[in-house]
């Protein structure tokens, strides 16, 4: 691929005695949307979380931009990275999880800007500037002075995706972003993120929403087992899946 | 066999003339309240007619230059202990959840052992330490010390007894915190180390001021215990509150009176830390409190 | 990935490591060996001999409340050698329990102990918790004032100093500036400590810097660890100290503060328990039970010729 921002290389994984990743390969080109689909248990979330090294793996890595996020490489072998090395590598890649994880003790234009104010040191009054313009973007101009618990399920993770945002990440990963809303809410957030893949952001969402991965995923693959099966254009495989348990995951989802 | 339900009849429903429920006349509440309060009279006629409390020698003692000065020593001795026993038992927290295994080893005996022996013992051994390492210093084993310090003179008593009730209160102290840490989400810390905050930054930003929620009422708690507690040091000689009121009493045999005078000055000074309790309480609540109330 | 050696680890391992050797270099030193020294028993190596009989006229003397119930009440700080404190076993040991086992013998009357600390004694006789206290009251007019004092000895404060008298305390005036430890509570504690301060004032020397401790056990360890220079108490007490811990202690023979007699209280209002044990007293001296008893603990030379009631003694 011309220009690959995200390669994973024979990840492994295992929880204790679950082997939950059994060797997985894929390459990511920027600007790319890309849709992880599968079964629970299947290992779609442990991979996105491999990819910023939530998960340390077993085996195998995974290259963003060029560099390892958890390790540098000396002699021929990975050698764990440093804490401070990986926070900043980390802070180059965005994610957005199901349960928002906002910091409820403060308001939502502190959430946008405490990272960028003490990682990359921006000057307080610049990164409030910057902070309420990624408000307006998500629509939420007019929150910045609320507490995430005077908002909807919806607004909150909208404000989650401004955060994510704030730090002008290279890569942006999803993990699963609508699940925990009622169903009005989620298409103020799937907005967001078709407007998000509009701009040109990579991303990588794990989700089982049809709609999304059909129509602004440019890519779907989909796990099973702790292994790609299938992957390819993402209406291509949505639309007509080549493979037997593709298409039996799917006529559950669909 | 069923008992008979009494049904309303069509009459009945017809005649109600208002909707909204009489309520019911508890009489059972109302003799409790009636016996209640007239104990509650007699507790405090009594209070006041018993000539054996010697309200004149409570009186005439509460503001006595000796007790004012052991109601200082008291409360230095709670604010300084405390303090010693929250910065170390944040640091035995934190020490308790890190990755080295020996760190984590380290911090556990520590809450074990200062847990598991009296305080009252803790005190007696600061206080005479003298007696097992006469000089502190740094040396080789078996050799001459390299630099020392005499003991008493390092430990003077005041400090013996802050640091008796300090280094116990910490033990209790790191469990409390520990709770504290534990009950913020996980997400939390994942949340903050994927916008790339460091550990530091981490519990300073995002977990401590969630955690203080669920910490203040119990250190509260403590910090009233402690307020107690320090009357220990009279066993190493320290002159605290109770200290000075024994004296006191064993000279002019008034022993009640001047124990009233001890708790008095002990219920007013519970009663200031409750109220700093409840603002602090009020401080770290902001915004945290409001999670679920406004929502459906 | 290979795993990073934790800098933490380090840190803490040079910590416990310089911890460890301080700890051994400390316990290494000599003096510290001292204080565990050699003790030599307290206990009198001759057996209680109490001579004379039951004597109901004596028995008639006591008042009714006591003769009806058959008990004595007492009360003690067993913490208080050679006066009153506890054998290995527990007991109750002492010149106070050999009187009290003497009163018993002569008047048919039971003892009960009941354990009080020292500060609290006064207190307590006032509230008639026991009938009176067997611990060896000075005389002072302040508590006669309160107490009947039914006196049986002679005695006086003594200076206790740690095993060398380097702070050569010969006299008086030298307390003046240092620390000095004494129970709560006590005639040392209160009367002879402030005796003492306004005479290093007169004297233009420094004052005296007193540390009152509850337990006469821990005045002790106060003096043994060096807290305090000097340790007051009653000379019969300094006396025992000094013979029974010869490598920690010593007596200052020189200086004997405020010599008077000393005794058995009761509440004021007692003053028919009080002529009850004064004679009771007499009687074990006549019978010689009370020379035996003081020759027993190596105190002869405190005998007094009779006991009495509230004598009249210097401030």
């Amino acid at each position: 691929m011309a220009d690959a921002i995200v390669e994973v290389r024979d990840l492994h994984k295992s929880f204790g005695a679950t082997e939950v990743l059994r060797g997985i390969d894929l390459t990511i080109g920027r600007g790319e949307v890309v849709c992880l689909l599968g079964a629970s248990g299947s290992g779609k979330s442990t991979m996105l979380r491999c990819i910023n090294h939530l998960e340390q793996p077993d085996r195998g890595f995974v290259l963003v931009d060029g560099m390892l996020v958890g390790g540098n490489v000396r002699d021929g072998r990975v050698h764990e990275a440093a804490p401070a090395e990986i926070a900043e590598r980390r802070s180059r890649i965005g994610m957005v999880f199901q349960q928002f994880n906002l910091f409820p003790h403060m308001t939502v234009l502190d959430n946008v800007t405490l990272a960028p104010v003490r990682v990359k040191g921006v000057g307080r009054a610049a990164a409030q500037a910057s902070a309420r313009a990624l408000l307006e973007r998500v629509g939420l101009g007019a929150k910045a002075d609320a507490y995430p618990g005077q908002l909807s399920g919806g607004q909150q993770q909208r404000v989650a995706i401004a955060r994510a945002l704030a730090m002008e990440p290279a890569l942006m990963l999803f993990d699963e972003p609508t699940s925990a809303l009622d169903p009005e809410l989620v298409g103020e957030v799937l907005d967001v993120m078709r407007d998000l893949a509009a701009s040109g952001m990579t991303m990588i969402v794990v989700t089982h929403e049809m709609g999304f991965a059909r129509n602004v995923a440019t890519r779907a693959v989909f796990l099973d087992g702790g292994r790609i099966v299938e992957h390819g254009p993402s209406e291509q495989v949505i639309g007509a899946p080549t493979h037997e348990r593709t298409r039996a995951f799917l006529a559950k989802v669909l | 066999m069923t008992t008979a339900v009494p049904r309303v009849d069509a009459a009945q429903l017809a005649g109600i003339t208002d909707t909204s429920p009489v309520r019911r006349r508890r009489i059972g509440a109302t003799v409790l309240n009636v016996v209640v309060a007239l104990l509650v009279v007699a507790g405090a006629v009594e209070l006041v007619v018993n000539p054996n409390f010697d309200w004149p020698i409570v009186a005439r003692y509460l503001f006595d230059t000796n007790v004012l000065e052991g109601v200082v020593v008291t409360l230095e001795l709670t604010v300084y202990a405390m303090a010693i026993g929250l910065v170390l038992g944040v640091l035995l927290a934190v020490l308790r959840q890190a990755r080295s295994g020996l760190a984590r080893g380290v911090a556990w005996f520590y809450i074990w052992f200062f847990r598991g022996t009296p305080v009252l013992v803790q005190v007696l051994f600061w206080g005479f330490a003298a007696s097992l390492f006469p000089r502190i210093g740094i040396g080789l084993p078996g050799g001459p010390f390299l630099v020392s310090w005499d003991t008493n003179t390092i430990v003077p008593i005041f400090a013996a007894a802050v640091l008796g009730l300090g280094l116990n209160e910490a033990a209790y102290m790191a469990e409390i915190v520990r709770g504290g840490l534990l009950s913020v989400p996980s997400g939390q810390t994942e949340a903050a180390r994927t916008l790339g905050l460091g550990h530091t930054e981490t519990l300073r930003f995002v977990i401590l001021p969630q955690a203080m929620r669920v910490i203040i009422p119990p250190i509260g708690n403590q910090f009233i215990s402690m307020l107690k507690m320090t009357s220990v040091v009279l066993v190493i000689g320290v002159a605290d509150l109770l200290g000075s009121v024994t004296e006191v009493y064993a000279r002019n045999y008034r022993q009640i009176a001047l124990l009233l005078v001890a708790s008095i000055w002990y219920l007013a000074l519970t009663t200031l830390l409750t109220w700093g309790q409840s603002r602090l309480e009020r401080r770290f609540g902001r915004g945290i409190s409001r999670l679920g109330d406004d929502r459906g | 990935m290979r795993r990073r050696h934790g800098k933490v680890r380090t840190a803490l391992l040079i910590g416990a490591t310089l911890a460890v050797l301080g700890t051994a270099a400390c316990s290494n030193n000599p003096d510290a060996e001292g204080a565990a020294g050699a003790e030599r028993s307290g206990m009198p190596e001759t057996p209680l001999q109490i001579k004379g009989q039951k004597d109901d006229a004596l028995l008639a003397r006591f008042p009714e409340a006591i003769r009806t119930s058959g008990v004595l009440t007492l009360a003690a700080d067993p913490t208080y050698p050679p006066s009153t404190f506890k054998d290995p076993q527990g007991t109750i040991v002492g010149i106070s329990a050999d009187f009290a086992a003497a009163v018993k013998a002569r008047t048919g009357l039971d003892v009960k102990w009941v354990e009080v600390p020292f500060d609290g004694m006064l207190a307590g006789l006032k509230a008639h918790r026991f009938d009176a206290s067997w611990s060896g009251w000075n005389v002072t007019a302040e508590r006669l004032q309160v107490l009947n004092i039914v006196t049986y000895m002679n005695g006086g404060t003594s200076v206790l100093v740690k095993k060398g008298n380097t702070a050569g305390i010969a006299q008086e005036t030298d307390l003046c500036g240092r620390t000095v430890t004494a129970q709560t509570g006590t005639f040392q504690a209160q009367t002879v400590l402030e005796n003492l301060q306004a005479e290093c004032g007169k004297a233009g020397r420094p004052a005296v810097v007193p540390l009152l401790i509850p337990q006469q056990t821990n005045v002790n360890q106060a003096l043994a660890t060096g807290r305090a220079d000097v340790a007051l108490a009653d000379n019969t007490l300094v006396a025992y100290q000094a013979r029974v811990q010869p490598d920690l202690f010593e007596a200052v023979p020189s200086i004997l503060i405020a010599p008077r007699r000393v005794g058995v209280a009761t509440p004021k209002d007692a003053t028919q328990l009080a002529d009850a044990l004064a004679a009771t007293y007499n009687a074990l001296i006549a019978d010689g039970t009370y020379a035996a008893i003081l020759d027993r603990w190596g105190i002869s030379n405190s005998a007094v010729a009779a006991a009495e009631v509230n004598p009249l003694e210097p401030t």
